[in-house]
């Protein structure tokens, strides 16, 4: 794994089109292409959009079923936990065929059910400003479960006494939750935010099966302007670079997500 | 009791609505016909007219479904076994041994679980089409096979078993691999069982790396399939209908539901209490 990350390193700073045509040493000139090319900013813009979109709502989602489904107050616990979890199962490319029809303009559910309470049809995926969204929204209902069940795992690892003790103190629930809970919650849900923020800095299935990037590269992502670079204009350097510049933001979006979260509160 | 009737109203609204739904249409979808499919009936009281079992014939018969699965299975069954192999092998050298510079090696490994596949994918393009290995299993197997959150599990869980135990063995002269293979595997049977699954699901549903690595359509895995059905511009489309594609999605998901149904306490605990707390 880390010798193909060297790879990639070096092929950055070559001329090297595909696997046989010509490489020749070019020094920065992919980086310095990329930095001024339009559609590589578009691809990184969305990307990080589409992530931040996807990662708030999943984790504040994730959160509250989260609670929910671990007080003893709520009935039916695994029963809810089971179906939340359901689409976990599906893999990428099945939410990319399965929600291609259900945002479908003319067919698909949501528009029949918008259309029988006489309200206007949306494109989901057609509309350049909102295709984005509805990438995201597929991704948040595939994984909201997995980590709702990563985070409730994480409240039960939290010792029964000091909610006893909090008690006997005269603390009510919501100060309980606030004083207890989420300190010693913290550190499960900051590896969740980053295991999810690192895996969805990646996608590329569905943006891919469902929209080839479009409309108007409204959904072009990393993954996809890299995949077209390596595989369509078989341009092994540029991609190179481009992995190069990409796998640096992870790490700093990882970073601060560490800093942030430890620093506040 | 307003309150809590409002808890379950949301609950119920976003299990069934919001999470049930779009599985059902799937399921169900593949058992209509592609007219029903989009009726209003279906929409308004969730029960199609009538259910036939032709896109299933029509998938098996006009695409090479089987052969997907078959390819599907196999690649992600030997990937299981290497990778439990590889995973409690490396997990056992880091739980077990001291040697000079493990922490940094460690560091690196938990860092490489950071690195993303659109980095490694061209490289490793380069490295198996120069082995002469594109449209080989191996090229989709061998990348992801010692997974590095695969090695930290086992690590984990392994830190755990008391050293005494190891320690009396060797004192009884047992090589050291036969610990590792005779007392060291069946110790770590739940977190082994938690692996394997995640393994198998990882390896079932990869994507990029299939999709540059097997060109040849009969070397297709089930997901590279579905996703060339289910984009018309390139594929004849009377081939197989939406709802085939449907009805091919159902087939692939139905191992990872029973898998998870019958995994989900080694599953979770595995990927969550054990793997985090250390």
């Amino acid at each position: 794994m880390l010798g193909a990350v060297g790879i990639a390193l070096v092929m950055s700073f070559f001329r090297w089109e595909g696997l046989t045509g010509t490489t020749e040493f070019i020094g920065l000139e992919n980086y310095a292409h990329l930095l001024s090319e339009m559609r590589f900013w578009v691809s990184v813009k969305n990307t990080i959009i589409y992530l931040t979109v996807y990662n708030v709502l999943m984790i504040l989602l994730a959160i509250g079923l989260a609670l929910l489904l671990n007080s003893p107050l709520t009935k039916f616990r695994s029963f809810f936990r089971s179906i939340i979890f359901l689409p976990v199962t599906f893999s990428f490319v099945a939410i990319a065929l399965t929600f291609s029809i259900i945002y479908h303009v003319d067919y698909g559910i949501i528009n029949l059910i918008l259309k029988s309470l006489n309200l206007p049809k949306v494109g989901w995926l057609i509309d350049p400003n909102l295709a984005l969204y509805s990438l995201s929204f597929i991704r948040v209902w595939r994984n909201t479960g997995y980590y709702m069940i990563i985070l409730i795992a994480g409240l039960q690892s939290i010792p029964e006494e000091l909610y006893e003790a909090a008690k006997v103190d005269g603390a009510d629930a919501l100060r309980r939750t606030l004083y207890i809970t989420f300190p010693l919650w913290r550190g499960m849900i900051l590896v969740a935010l980053v295991m999810s923020t690192i895996w969805s800095f990646q996608v590329f299935a569905e943006p891919w099966i469902m929209l080839k990037g479009g409309p108007a590269d409204a959904t072009l992502t990393t993954a996809i302007y890299i995949y077209q670079q390596a595989f369509g204009a078989w341009n092994f350097g540029l991609a190179g670079a481009a992995a190069v510049i990409n796998a640096m933001i992870v790490s700093v979006v990882s970073a601060l997500q560490f800093k942030f979260l430890r620093g506040s509160a | 009791m307003a309150r809590t009737s409002i808890i379950y109203l949301i609950l119920a609204i976003i299990s069934v609505a919001i999470a049930f739904l779009p599985v059902y249409i799937t399921f169900i979808g593949s058992f209509v016909s592609m007219g029903d499919l989009f009726t209003p009936v279906l929409i308004k009281h969730f029960l199609p007219s009538s259910l036939t079992l032709k896109n299933y014939v029509q998938l098996f018969y006009n695409t090479p479904y089987l052969r997907w699965l078959f390819n599907s299975t196999f690649i992600a069954v030997v990937y299981t076994i290497l990778g439990l192999f590889l995973c409690s092998l490396a997990g056992y050298a880091f739980a077990v041994y001291n040697f000079k510079g493990k922490e940094v090696l460690f560091s690196i490994l938990i860092f490489s679980v950071a690195i993303p596949e659109f980095v490694t994918i061209v490289p490793n393009f380069i490295i198996f089409s120069r082995l002469g290995l594109v449209n080989n299993y191996l090229s989709v197997i061998l990348p992801f096979v010692a997974h590095p959150f695969g090695i930290f599990i086992a690590r984990q869980y392994m830190q755990q078993i008391p050293v005494e135990i190891l320690h009396s063995a060797r004192i009884d002269g047992c090589p050291e691999f036969k610990i590792y293979y005779k007392i060291m595997l069946p110790l770590c049977r739940p977190a082994l069982a938690a692996l394997g699954v995640f393994l198998f699901i990882h390896a079932w549903n990869l994507y990029l790396y299939p999709l540059v690595l097997l060109q040849d359509p009969e070397m297709f895995t089930v997901q590279l399939g579905l996703a060339m059905l289910g984009t018309v511009l390139e594929y004849p489309q009377e081939t197989v209908e939406y709802t085939g594609v449907l009805g091919g999605v159902t087939i692939a998901v139905i191992p990872i539901m029973i898998m998870f149904a019958l995994m989900q306490r080694e599953f979770i605990a595995g990927l969550t209490g054990r793997a985090v707390k250390g």
